[in-house]
Order: structure tokens, then C-alpha cells, then sequence
């Protein structure tokens, strides 16, 4: 097993916070984009290509935290 | 490339005398999107015929859902009034209709025979005929219910001291059948609506005789309906042979020929000439000038409107790209007066997309799906041009799968070129996100400079300016980034870059004014495309940690095998799913937000020519 040093694990666990902390932002947007566009889409099926846009949209809180978290890693020389 | 094609507004004014046939023409030439005129005149009306042709029509759909398919064979349109008697005349229309009556009928009676032949199977060894339950002082009825409610059902009846005679009788594990017969004015019903028992229909004109009289009369009349129904089923095929081709000649006339008539809502008139408007693509004018005029021997005038409507959107496009127009259009057609930047949006899908499943392997599946999705899916729909969309994007994805020596998470390149391609996981991390950052510049860049021109062509150069100092914004700011954090640019030139990053962003607040909002979008949309490295990293290292736990090997003996094969087939199909699924709903989203919303209107109106795409017909 690989021994890695204090500092490389302190930024690992910021690089894996900064993931979370985007995945929970966008969980919760999510949750309720979602269910307002399936009920878009129980009334106007033709609509499905919008919803499902508007439902992709706070992805980018995700993706900001998986750019810090690769930021992180790599100034940290873990990748 | 960018532009729609350039429109003209027409008026035509041609000879009332001479409608038909010219109205015949423009619906022939298919270059005219007629719009309701709004010239001070009277209106025009459809033909009279018009009501005569929807009948007809109606009747001959009809009929041709009746008859199996058959190939059709192509006819000489005919003009309205023989079409209308031709119709009118063909006299297996009546048969095929009548013919389908009879099979109905024999439906309902093959219906009723089946629940008669059912009742005489409950009744089969009571001794009861049927025959005998006809009586002015008796009245009898049959219930089916549960065998568990028989003994509280007989009960109550009994309680009621109505009952003549009875019998019960067990038709299954669970139900039971109940033969009731009492007095005429019995007070039984009060009993009965209390406890909701099924009752059997005992007054079907087929019960007559005993059980088993009934169930060979049911067996023996079923024969005959069957036969018969075979009967009407070779008739109709005889009918389709030499019916169908004609009948379906006959739609296609007749939709083209109400189509002709119903046009006429849209004219205006004076007593001698008819007034058409509409859109004609400017390239295909002069051509459709000279054919009217040499068509109505000079009767004809053409006079191109000046107006400030919008004209309807007409893009073209080789066909194998039609499907991307199709998703335009499912998203948001351009306007005319706006760049349309399906183009941009051709290019860069597949990249984004290709870039995000690197992978040959997932790209190869993703082709042959998409490949058999065209071949089962209607061509109009929106299924078969999502498909064709991955098709050709799918190519991209073995392209990158290539670039990034990615096979199913497997390294190959090294068996047949000396290239071993970028490592998701490790050393190419930081030119990945580099490259994506370059694409995401790079597009917004190019929306904004678009959102320039948009803007400036519509006269309103105040944002047309702030598009400019947008740009100006995104650029310095890149160069400031990129001298910062990366060393790209020597310090003065990167100091040099920060002052005019800022110098862009106040311009840029002072010209939006409400928009000025939009400013963090200038930030956070070229680095959203950094989710092209995350979507693209998720699906390797799945893949990777898939290869590590569940590649089999014959080591631990064939079942093993089989079972790892088993998990690691499933595991790869379902990282294979949730990649295309990201990879075209980000590659989408990309284009769609991130790069539209820097220009584009939409909502475009599109052109759609009064024409008819003739299948059966010829003109």
C-alpha cells in the first residue's frame, strides 16, 4: 500500500469536500427541476428536449468543484 | 454558411378566370409559402367543390385502412372534376365497406355466442332447459360469486321466503354458480341490490334447449363464422389486388386537390383577378417570374412588397446533415434576420461529444445502436434524427477513443502504431483541462462576436459594442490567466492583459445596463466546458476499475469465466448508457447555453412552401 504524506492527504480530502460540496448543490437543484419538468412533461411531451436542458444546468456547480478538486490534486502532485 | 436564405414578399395578380390552373402551378413549382393578404379587397372563398372533396377523401381513407398494403403503382393526376367522378364511380368502395359491416356484425355475434356457449357450461348436468324458463308467474335469474359467499347469499333469500327452487353449483376452486327461481312478484331485488351479486345474462335469443344443445349450436355457428370471416378475408385481399393502387392514387389527388382548393381562404379578389401573397426564396424568383408569365401568356403580375415583416426561415443543407436541423429546430429555429449557427453547431457536437466517450469501444457500440435505431424508426421522427445525430457523432468517439487509447478502459494502440495517446489519468490531466478551457474561450468568443453582428445588423449598437467589449473581456482575461497561473505570457504582458480585462468588464457594465448581470456568465460559461474532461474522466476510470475487478480470465476455471464475463459485459453496457446519455445531453447543453445564449433570438418562423410531395401521383 502506498504511503502518502500529511500534506497530499489534507489536499485530497479538500479535492474530495470540493467535489461533494458541488454534487450536494446540484443534487438539491436537481431535485427540483426535475420534478417540475416531468410535470412539464406530463402536459406538453414535446417539451421533454427543454426539460431535460433546464434539468442539466446546475450540473456546472458540479463541474466548478471537480475543476477545483483537479486544481487541488494536481498542485498537490497527487496526479 | 451562416446566413438563411435571403426572402422576397410577393404579390401576384392573376385572372379569376384562370385560378384553378394557376393555383395548380404555384402548388406544382413548391416555392411559394402563401400568407393571408392583407390588401384592402374581398376575400376569396374556396371552391364549391370543397365539401365534396372531404367527403370523398374520407371515404377513400377509409377504405384503404380496410385493405391489406399493396404496392402502388404510379397514375396521371386528373383534374378536379373527373377525379370527383372517377371517385364517385368506383363502385368496390361500397363493397370493401360493406364487406367490412358484415365482418363486425359476425364479431358481435361470434361475441354473444361465446358468453351463450359459456352460460350452457354452467348449466351443463343441472337439467334445466332453457326453454322452460319462459313463464308469466316465474321469474328466474343466475349469479356468479364467490363460493365462500354462497351460504350468507342463500341465507338471506331464505330469510326473505321468496325462493321456489334453487341450485348451486361450483364452476371453479372459487366461484359458484347460483340458479334462482321464485314468484314473479317476489320482493327479491331489495335482496339482491344489498348483496351485488354478478347476474348471468340468461335472456340471450341463443339460449333455447338444453345446455348441450346450445353448446353444439355455439360450436357448429362459430365454425360457420370462422369460415366466413376467411371468406371476407380473401374477398378483401381480392379487392386489395386490384383496389389499393388506384384507391391510393385517388387520396393523393384528392388531399393535393383540397389542398389547391382550401388556398383560396387566403386571396383576396376583384370581379375579374385574384390577389396571392407570400414568400419566395430571392434566388428562386426570377425563375418562378418567368414561368408564370410564359404560363398565363403575360395575363400574370408579380410585384415584390417592401415590408418590414420578418420573412420565414429557409435553411439548406446537404442531407445527410438535415438530422442536425431537425434538433435546431426541436430546440429553437434561427429568425431570418439572425446568424444561423447550425454549422458551429454541427462541428462542435461530434467533438464535444466524441471527446467525452473516448473510447473506441463504447464508440463502436454507440454506431452500431445508433446505426440499427435509423434502420427501425420513422424517418420524420424525432428518434430517427437523434439517432442519425449519433451516428455521425460516434465517429468522433472512436476517433478521440483512438487519441486517448481507450478500448473498453484497455490499452491497444501499442499492438499496431507506436502512438499511446493521452493519459485521462495522469499525465495529460493538465493539457486535457487546458483544451477544454481553449474550446470553451474559443465558442463563447465566437457567440459573442456573433451577438455583435446580430446586434449591429438590427441597429442596436449600443450592446452591439457591449458584445465587443464582452469579447474583449474574455480574451484579455484568458491572456491574464494564462500569464498568471500558467507563465504563458512574460509579467508585463500579463499585467497589460489584467488592466484591459478590467478596463472591458466596467465598459461592458456601463453598455449592458440591465444585461450587465450576464457578466459572471463570461466567467463561468467557457469554464463549464471543463465538464467535457469530467464527463470524459468519469466514464475511463469506471471503465478502468470495470477492467481491473471484472475482466475474466480462465485461470479460476470456465465458470468463473462465465460469470466475470457475464458482470463485465452488463458493467461496460451501463457505463456505456450513462456516457452517450452525458455525452449528448452535455455536447447539447454546451451549444444550447452556453454558446447561444451570447446571440441568439430563435423562435424563427419556419418556410413552409405550398406544395405536396407526391408518392403515388403524377403531375
Amino acid at each position: 500500500m502506498a504511503i502518502i504524506g500529511m500534506s497530499s492527504a489534507i489536499a485530497a480530502i479538500g479535492a474530495g469536500l470540493a467535489i461533494a460540496g458541488g454534487a450536494i448543490g446540484t443534487g438539491i437543484a436537481q431535485s427540483a427541476i426535475g420534478s417540475a419538468g416531468l410535470g412539464v412533461i406530463a402536459e406538453k411531451p414535446d417539451q421533454i428536449g427543454m426539460a431535460l436542458l433546464f434539468l442539466v444546468l446546475p450540473e456546472t456547480l458540479l463541474i466548478f468543484g471537480f475543476v477545483v478538486a483537479i486544481l487541488i490534486m494536481l498542485s498537490a502532485g497527487i496526479i | 454558411m451562416f446566413k438563411t436564405e435571403p426572402m422576397e414578399k410577393v404579390r401576384i395578380i392573376a385572372p379569376y378566370s384562370r385560378k384553378p390552373s394557376i393555383i395548380a402551378f404555384m402548388h406544382s413549382h413548391g416555392i411559394i409559402d402563401i400568407r393571408k393578404s392583407s390588401i384592402g379587397l374581398k376575400d376569396d372563398y374556396p371552391a364549391a367543390d370543397d365539401q365534396e372533396l372531404n367527403e370523398l377523401l374520407l371515404k377513400v381513407s377509409g377504405a384503404l385502412k380496410l385493405l391489406p398494403k399493396q404496392p402502388v403503382a404510379k397514375a396521371k393526376h386528373l383534374e378536379t372534376r373527373e377525379l370527383i367522378g372517377k371517385v364517385s364511380g368506383f363502385k368496390e368502395i361500397d363493397a370493401i365497406y360493406s364487406l367490412n359491416a358484415e365482418r363486425a356484425s359476425l364479431l358481435e355475434e361470434d361475441k354473444e355466442l361465446v358468453a351463450a356457449g359459456e352460460v350452457a357450461g354452467y348449466f351443463n348436468g343441472t337439467g334445466i332447459d332453457f326453454s322452460a324458463l319462459k313463464s308469466d308467474i316465474m321469474a328466474f335469474k343466475a349469479f356468479l360469486l364467490p363460493t365462500a359467499a354462497v351460504s350468507q347469499f342463500m341465507g338471506a333469500l331464505e330469510k326473505g321466503n321468496v325462493l321456489s327452487d334453487s341450485i348451486v353449483r361450483q364452476i371453479s376452486k372459487d366461484r359458484s354458480m347460483l340458479f334462482l327461481a321464485y314468484a314473479k312478484d317476489a320482493q327479491i331485488n331489495e335482496i339482491l341490490s344489498e348483496l351485488h351479486p354478478v347476474e348471468i345474462d340468461l335472456k340471450s335469443p341463443i339460449l333455447e334447449g338444453t345446455p348441450s344443445a346450445v353448446e353444439d349450436y355455439v360450436a357448429r355457428r362459430r365454425s360457420e363464422i370462422g369460415e366466413r370471416m376467411k371468406g371476407i378475408g380473401g374477398e378483401l385481399s381480392a379487392l386489395g389486388s386490384s383496389c389499393y393502387s388506384p384507391l391510393s392514387n385517388y387520396r393523393e389527388m384528392l388531399e393535393i386537390e383540397l389542398e389547391r382548393s382550401g388556398i383560396s381562404s387566403k386571396f383576396k379578389r376583384t370581379e375579374e383577378t385574384f390577389i396571392v401573397e407570400g414568400w419566395i426564396p430571392k434566388a428562386g424568383l426570377p425563375a418562378f417570374q418567368r414561368a408564370l408569365e410564359k404560363f398565363t401568356g403575360g395575363l400574370s403580375y408579380v410585384e415584390i412588397l417592401a415590408t418590414d415583416e420578418l420573412p420565414p426561415t429557409l435553411v439548406k443543407r446537404p442531407a445527410f446533415l438535415k438530422p442536425f436541423d431537425y434538433l435546431m429546430e426541436f430546440f429553437s429555429l434561427p429568425r431570418s434576420d439572425e446568424i444561423d449557427p447550425t454549422w458551429i453547431f454541427i462541428v462542435s457536437f461530434p467533438i464535444f461529444y466524441g471527446f467525452m466517450i473516448s473510447d473506441v469501444g463504447y464508440g463502436l457500440a454507440s454506431l452500431i445502436f445508433a446505426t440499427l435505431i435509423t434502420r427501425a424508426t420513422d424517418r420524420e421522427g424525432l428518434m430517427y434524427n437523434v439517432a442519425r445525430v449519433w451516428q455521425l457523432s460516434s465517429v468522433s468517439a472512436i476517433a478521440f477513443g483512438f487519441l486517448s487509447n481507450e478500448y473498453f478502459g484497455f490499452q491497444l494502440n501499442q499492438y499496431f502504431t507506436t502512438f499511446h495517446g493521452l493519459d485521462w489519468t495522469g499525465g495529460s490531466v493538465n493539457s486535457i483541462i487546458l483544451l477544454t478551457l481553449a474550446f470553451g474561450i474559443s465558442q463563447v468568443s465566437l457567440g459573442l462576436l456573433f451577438g455583435f453582428i446580430n446586434n449591429y445588423r438590427k441597429g442596436h449598437a449600443k450592446i452591439a459594442v457591449s458584445k465587443i467589449t464582452s469579447l474583449m473581456l474574455v480574451l484579455f482575461g484568458a491572456a491574464a490567466v494564462a500569464g498568471a497561473f500558467f507563465a504563458a505570457f512574460p509579467s508585463g504582458i500579463t499585467e497589460a492583459a489584467a488592466a484591459l480585462a478590467a478596463l472591458s468588464a466596467i465598459a461592458t457594465i456601463a453598455l449592458s445596463g440591465s444585461e450587465a448581470a450576464e457578466l459572471t456568465n463570461l466567467v463561468t460559461h467557457p469554464l463549464s466546458y471543463t465538464r467535457i474532461l469530467g464527463f470524459g474522466f468519469a466514464s475511463i476510470i469506471i471503465s478502468k476499475l470495470i477492467d481491473t475487478a471484472f475482466t475474466p480470465t480462465l485461470s479460476h476455471g470456465a465458470l468463473d469465466f462465465g460469470f466475470l464475463l457475464v458482470i463485465f459485459i452488463v458493467l461496460h453496457f451501463l457505463n456505456m448508457i450513462l456516457s452517450i446519455f452525458e455525452g449528448v445531453v452535455q455536447g447539447v447543453r454546451l451549444n444550447f447555453i452556453e454558446f447561444f445564449s451570447k446571440f441568439y433570438t430563435g423562435n424563427g418562423t419556419k418556410f413552409n412552401p405550398f406544395s405536396y410531395r407526391r408518392r403515388s401521383s403524377t403531375d
